[in-house]
């Protein structure tokens, strides 16, 4: 049995609807000193004679704030909306597993979680081995420097070292077949050539578990078989990938396992036609 | 810490996926990263950090390259700036408004002021802006978003380093022209001064960047803010020129003895009032502990903030 190289814990991520931040000091003194005299927040969005609400639960929430801010705060609590609510689920090594489902259930914010772009608000992932997540490619790239310093500053952002760019540099000009361009700015390559030069460094990365965007079906159809094949021999070499996509073909010829998030919630999960067919039957528009 | 966890009573079952292999919970599984919310009130894995140092080198390069492509005259705008800047405060202020320049030649004293001050104020100017210029890479992918504000002072250490060659060229043309001016044995300590000057830029710009991502207002301040804080500090007068009740003032700024000290071992002739140095030293370090601290409190949620 291969070991477990992802787990989910009881992953909540919340977000703030309305003016929390509001963005400006004068507002949040405001705020505050309205909250000191126990007056309404002028700033606040929402109807003071509401109750609180989580606007899309039916779970009572976590109390996740510090206790000693949250008193002043019960005639007027804000809209909290939680974006997951309480994952849990295991990957284990070189599995392919999809992530699916309709526009808001969550997928970004686990893709973006997982990436550490942004922490979860509770709850944990354990992960083990290198983690390379692609929900851009070309992340960093600059207009003004040429194809080989870009080369060099994108895998060094994607987390490579120096010296393993100098090894693989040959492979990934290759891949992309911009030889003759290499020196030049990037900001005189063709869409397709910054592209292309763009995923061969994603491509060179190596990593244990992949992470992987659906924005990265871009380009001409050769391009996309490309990805694909790539994504597929990173699972053939026993990595995991953990792919998220509205393409339900895609997520068919790459995944083996799926996941179907619902707002926010595990709705479904296994193997992956089976998970495909759930989502298809419950076309609800969004 | 928080209350115990509230939802601990309604956890749901594990979804189906994986549910016939039971959760093993073996003490010797090893995880390379483990993902958590937000604690503490410091974060900072320096070991991380360390290991992405070709990332700060590569920053520092796009830096230096990036910002004179395409232009003809390329790095030789870091000596134009610093050349011109001192040639209209010679004539501003040395020669219309007449303050003396404590018996230095005012070419040396405006040059030395200004590519000091300079170096400090670039710091600090550009790692406030450093979530606003760096979001559209920080939403995509992890990595240690200290590096970036490091790799701006070291970015500037350089071309603060072809200015200081630009001021010895002057100073050594001077000195042979038989000026008054003395470099003295500080010299040595030249670089505990650079030091300071990267630190407490570096401190003040990550403190502006934590709190820009949420007052935006502090963008318009810090860019007249630091033309006051230039007028504040002894760059277009001597320090000796201040009067007496006022270098209270002088003391409370870190700059100025900063300056002054500069000053003093280029050109010999400042004074260097030791107590207002361990001043500044001191809030120098605060101002750096201060500023790490809410860095690393606020990089880890900026992107939801931003």
């Amino acid at each position: 049995m291969p070991k477990t190289v992802i787990r989910v814990e009881n992953l909540w991520k919340q977000y703030r609807l309305g003016t929390i931040n509001h963005g400006t000091l004068k507002q949040d003194i405001q705020s505050w000193w309205a909250r000191m005299r126990g007056r309404y927040d002028p700033n606040a969005m929402i109807d003071p004679s509401h109750q609180p609400v989580d606007v899309s639960t039916t779970h009572s929430p976590p109390v996740l704030e510090n206790p000693r801010l949250k008193a002043p705060r019960t005639k007027h609590q804000e809209q909290i909306f939680y974006a997951l609510r309480n994952l849990n689920f295991e990957v284990r090594q070189g599995e392919t597993l999809g992530i699916i489902g309709k526009n808001g259930a969550g997928k970004s914010t686990l893709l973006k979680i997982l990436s550490r772009v942004t922490t979860p608000t509770r709850g944990t992932i354990k992960l083990n081995g290198r983690v390379a997540s692609l929900l851009e490619i070309g992340t960093g790239f600059h207009p003004e420097l040429t194809g080989r310093e870009n080369v060099f500053l994108n895998g060094t952002i994607l987390g490579m070292k120096k010296n393993e760019i100098h090894r693989k540099f040959d492979d990934i000009v290759h891949f992309a077949g911009v030889e003759q361009f290499i020196d030049t700015p990037v900001k005189r390559y063709s869409s397709g050539m910054y592209v292309r030069l763009a995923f061969a460094v994603a491509a060179h990365i190596d990593p244990d578990i992949l992470v992987v965007d659906e924005v990265l079906a871009i380009g001409d159809a050769d391009f996309q078989k490309k990805c694909v094949q790539t994504m597929q021999d990173s699972a053939g070499k026993g990595r995991t990938v953990l792919f998220v996509s509205h393409n339900m073909e895609s997520v068919r010829s790459l995944c083996s396992r799926g996941i179907l998030l619902e707002r926010g919630e595990i709705a479904d999960s296994g193997e992956i036609d089976h998970v495909i067919e759930s989502y298809l039957a419950n076309p609800v528009a969004v | 810490m928080l209350a115990p966890d509230p939802c601990a009573d309604q956890q749901m079952e594990p979804p189906a996926l994986n549910r016939q292999t039971p959760v093993s919970t073996s003490a010797d599984e090893s995880w390379t990263l483990i993902i958590r919310p937000v604690s503490g009130w410091f974060d900072i894995n320096l070991a991380e950090l360390w290991s992405y140092r070709d990332l700060v080198t590569l920053f520092v390069r796009r830096d230096f390259v990036a910002t004179y492509k395409q232009t003809i005259l390329g790095p030789l705008w870091y000596l134009i700036q610093p050349l011109l800047t001192t040639l209209v405060f010679t004539v501003i202020f040395g020669k219309i408004a007449g303050i003396p320049t404590d018996g230095q030649p005012p070419i040396l004293f405006y040059m030395s002021g200004i590519i000091a001050w300079r170096y400090f104020s670039d710091c600090l100017v550009k790692t406030s802006g450093i979530f606003a210029s760096h979001a559209h890479i920080f939403g995509k992918v992890y990595f240690p978003r200290l590096t970036v504000p490091i790799s701006v002072v070291i970015s500037n250490l350089l071309s603060f380093a072809i200015q200081i060659a630009l001021f010895s060229g002057f100073l050594i043309y001077f000195i042979l022209a038989g000026a008054t001016v003395h470099p003295t044995p500080a010299l040595l300590l030249f670089p505990l001064l650079v030091i300071q000057m990267a630190a407490l830029g570096l401190g003040c710009g990550i403190i502006a960047s934590s709190l820009t991502t949420r007052y935006r207002d502090l963008t318009y301040l810090i860019g007249f803010g630091i033309q006051l804080w230039m007028y504040a500090t002894p760059i277009v007068y001597p320090a000796s020129q201040v009067p007496k009740d006022w270098q209270w003032l002088i003391l409370l700024n870190p700059m100025a003895p900063v300056i002054e000290s500069f000053r003093h071992a280029f050109l010999g002739t400042a004074t260097v009032n030791p107590a207002g140095m361990a001043i500044s030293v001191m809030t120098t370090i605060i101002i750096l502990l201060a500023g790490i601290v809410m860095f690393s409190r606020v990089e880890k949620s900026v992107m939801d903030i931003i």
